[in-house]
């Protein structure tokens, strides 16, 4: 009698605990950083790409997928890409996008920009751009990640885990969308996960001579190792790039001897400034950032580079192929 | 360790797995040594004080017995008696006011020698004020008195009785427990019962419903307004007095009930802190219902020993305003502390003073004192005067209270209740529409319980289905509606500081 009260009573927490845990959970979803969403929707449409069918990606911070438009790649050159970087992406994480995305598709050349290069996240805010991991599948690199992020901080993984924990107070700001299903937009689908700005911010850039620059430490450099080891084993080239601002860029004497080390090119645009045409007066939508007509520039000067030293596929002469259906109105799916 | 921080998330279910798998013998030494460590979360070194506490009045407890012993006249067994608590008050008192008065004492020695034009500099003892030390220090001297008074014997088990002192859910900040209700509760380990952790874990929750879901979001629009009582005069200044006595009611309340249900997880009963003291029609009565183990610790261990209202009308209005400023003085070393107390110890002289006038309009005007409408407005003039205390309760500095209350009436914005001013002081209209709700939720409950009827009875009443989704939902509502910050951090309970 008193066994079977047990059980029962047990049974009751157990169920009174999955309820909790249950409605948690789904509350849980709807607390999301509302400024990474637009990152959910670019790992979602890269998931959806057809298996190996992209050969160039690009990787880095916003600098990058505000900075290089894989429409003009394909225009101008036929480059079949896709644009995988965001805000605040430090080298690590650009390690961890990079394991991920081989996971889909096998690049022949991988673009990394290395405006972040020289860092690592460390002690990072559960409730902010951290988030960007959650939207990708491979759990070994995430969780390799995360513990570089979050270090022995139990705090940050409960709320990385549980956002309802770390983001409640949104919500009094939820909206009928965060309720919805993710949907990806037509116009975002047409953009291969190339983020563009169009306003116009007058800017003077500073000669990049004048630069303080910085040694990588050596968590980044470890981490670049192993961005380079993976390329390596797996046939991948990587190329860096450095977009201009209106600030200084601190690691392009150590890129550079990097890249010579590591067998691997770095195109510093702030170096080749005139030689890619950027116009201050014309090409920034704000200090840090090039505007759509910059951002063209960008993939003009890099998308030559490209078909002049790798081989690469003109996908211009494939009918119907990904990028003509992403592009001019036709889904791929 | 506070009752609201992940630490306290992960040590609570720790303490209870352990306490009830390891054997009986050893379950007070695993509480006690909890209960340190969840005192010594906050600063290591002061554990040593609530130790040398618990030492004194221990010893004292057992001189108490052998002094009933001894082979002597009454007289001076008495004289022993009253030697031994004389020595446990002093000692024990003596720490309270070194850590927590002597800078106040010394600064004001200063003053009042300045002013007959002896300049002294002031010197600063760098001292903390060590968490909960006015809690566990009356709870100990309580013992001591208990003891002399024949009302308990001394506790000869050294380690049950630190238990005593130190037992963690109530250590910080109350309730202030009485040996006759606690040390006899530790005196068997409990097995595990059920039922109390059910209506434990419903306490812990209405705890972490009025401490995080109101206490904390109603301290954001206090903190504004009166952080910048130059700026939000009038109305604002109104509104955040009025908001602030519910804040501290739920802030403090909060963290009794968190207490009572924590340890009834633990299969014991602490005594009941609050009793919908809003609800009261006069303040006498709301001191009767307003931190009971304190209000109680005074009447039965100052007031009564100073003649309590045996001696005539004129020592009892005299004791009354003593235990009232001592009570202030209690909540810490400033004047508005006292300021505060001997507010209430005055208003509870005058009622009592003007009893026989107000009966006699009542009776000219023929009102009737058990009407609804007479009683709400009762208790609504005595929320109004309790209300009024708080401000020198929640000012910086007795200038500060004035300069408040100056504010209030002087600046003329009655508009700001209507045209959504308000939502620019740090709560928006939103959150505003919720703190509404969530004090008529109070609101209810305080009347269900001053009606003896208890919510969570009536909760675990219901059939299991209704009881499973409760409990998530209610969990879920607390998380979701909470005020603990992005990261996790932590709101100190107001009554820490004292």
């Amino acid at each position: 009698m008193n066994r079977t009260r047990t059980v029962k009573r047990i049974i009751s927490c157990m169920i009174t605990l999955a309820l909790t845990a249950f409605f948690l959970h789904k509350i849980s979803s709807v607390f999301v950083p509302k400024d990474t969403i637009d990152c959910k929707c670019q790992n979602e449409l890269f998931y959806s790409l057809p298996k190996n069918s992209v050969e160039v990606i690009i990787y880095g911070s916003s600098h990058a997928y505000r900075g290089i438009n894989p429409r003009e790649l394909y225009e101008k050159y036929g480059i079949g890409s896709f644009n995988s970087a965001w805000n605040w992406q430090k080298i690590d994480t650009t390690r961890m996008f990079i394991e991920d995305s081989f996971d889909y598709q096998k690049p022949r050349v991988i673009l990394i920009e290395a405006f972040n290069a020289g860092e690592v996240k460390e002690n990072a805010d559960p409730g902010s751009e951290i988030f960007t991991s959650k939207y990708i599948r491979n759990d070994r690199s995430r969780r390799e990640y995360l513990r570089n992020a979050f270090g022995t901080n139990f705090k940050s993984y409960v709320g990385y885990y549980f956002p309802v924990l770390i983001l409640h107070d949104n919500w009094s700001s939820l909206t009928k969308e965060d309720f919805g299903e993710l949907e990806i937009s037509d116009s975002f689908r047409s953009r291969m996960g190339f983020i563009y700005t169009d306003g116009v911010t007058r800017l003077e850039i500073p000669d990049y001579k004048t630069f303080q620059q910085y040694a990588l430490s050596d968590d980044a450099k470890y981490q670049l190792d192993k961005i380079v080891s993976l390329c390596n084993k797996n046939g991948v080239k990587i190329v860096f790039f450095t977009n201009p601002y209106s600030g200084e860029y601190n690691y392009h004497d150590a890129m550079t001897k990097y890249a010579e080390e590591n067998g691997c090119a770095y195109l510093d645009l702030f170096e080749r400034y005139d030689e890619v045409g950027f116009d201050g007066e014309a090409d920034f939508s704000d200090s840090g950032h090039l505007n759509m007509y910059g951002a063209n520039k960008t993939a003009d000067y890099l998308g030559a580079f490209l078909k002049e030293n790798y081989e690469l596929t003109d996908f211009r002469q494939i009918k119907d192929n990904l990028w003509q259906r992403s592009f001019y109105g036709e889904s791929y799916e | 360790m506070l009752f609201n921080s992940v630490g306290f998330l992960i040590f609570f279910p720790v303490v209870l797995l352990v306490y009830y798998v390891i054997p009986k013998k050893i379950k007070q030494l695993w509480l006690l040594a909890a209960s340190y460590y969840f005192y010594m979360c906050w600063n290591a070194k002061y554990a040593i004080l609530i130790l040398t506490s618990t030492a004194i009045t221990y010893a004292s407890g057992l001189l108490l017995e052998k002094a009933k012993k001894m082979d002597a006249d009454e007289i001076t067994i008495n004289r022993c008696k009253k030697t031994v608590v004389a020595l446990s008050f002093a000692s024990n008192l003596g720490i309270l006011c070194y850590f927590k008065y002597a800078n106040f004492i010394l600064y004001n020695l200063t003053q009042a020698f300045a002013l007959i034009h002896i300049n002294l500099s002031s010197p600063v003892i760098d001292v903390i004020l060590p968490v909960g030390i006015s809690f566990y220090t009356f709870q100990a001297l309580s013992y001591t008195m208990d003891v002399y008074r024949d009302e308990i014997y001394a506790e000869r088990n050294f380690f049950r009785y630190a238990l005593f002192v130190s037992f963690f859910p109530q250590l910080v900040a109350g309730p202030i427990e009485r040996s006759k209700n606690l040390l006899r509760q530790l005196a068997e380990p409990k097995k595990f019962d059920y039922d109390m952790a059910r209506e434990g874990f419903l306490l812990m929750l209405w705890g972490f419903f009025l401490k995080l879901v109101l206490a904390d979001r109603i301290a954001v629009f206090v903190d504004t307004v009166y952080g910048d009582y130059t700026t939000y005069g009038g109305c604002y200044l109104i509104a955040a007095t009025l908001l602030f006595a519910v804040q501290i009611y739920c802030d403090f309340s909060g963290y009794s009930t968190i207490a009572m249900g924590a340890a009834m997880f633990l299969g014991i009963r602490l005594m009941e802190n609050f009793n919908a003291p809003y609800l009261s029609t006069s303040v006498g009565e709301f001191w009767r219902n307003w931190h009971i183990s304190l209000t109680s610790w005074f009447k039965d261990y100052l007031y009564i020993p100073m003649g309590g209202s045996r001696k005539g009308t004129w020592r009892k209005y005299l004791n009354k305003l003593t235990v009232f400023l001592v009570s202030g003085l209690w909540h810490g070393a400033q004047f508005t502390y006292v300021a505060w107390g001997g507010l209430n110890g005055i208003y509870q002289i005058v009622g009592e003073a003007t009893k026989p006038v107000r009966d006699k309009a009542v009776s000219a005007l023929k009102l009737h004192r058990n009407s609804t409408g007479h009683r709400i407005m009762q208790a609504a003039v005595t929320f109004a005067l309790v209300d009024f205390s708080w401000i020198f309760f929640r000012a910086r500095s007795i200038q500060d209270a004035f300069n408040i209350i100056h504010s209030m009436i002087a600046v003329k914005n009655p508009w700001v209740i209507i045209d959504g001013s308000f939502y620019s002081c740090g709560l928006d209209e939103k959150n505003f529409r919720l703190l509404t709700a969530c004090i008529l939720l109070l609101l209810i409950a305080d009347i269900f319980k001053r009606r003896g009827i208890q919510l969570r009875k009536v909760i675990l009443r219901q059939d299991y289905w209704f009881r499973w989704i409760f409990i998530a939902v209610s969990v879920c509502a607390v998380v979701l509606f909470g005020k603990y910050g992005e990261r996790l951090d932590s709101a100190a309970f107001i009554y820490f500081q004292f």
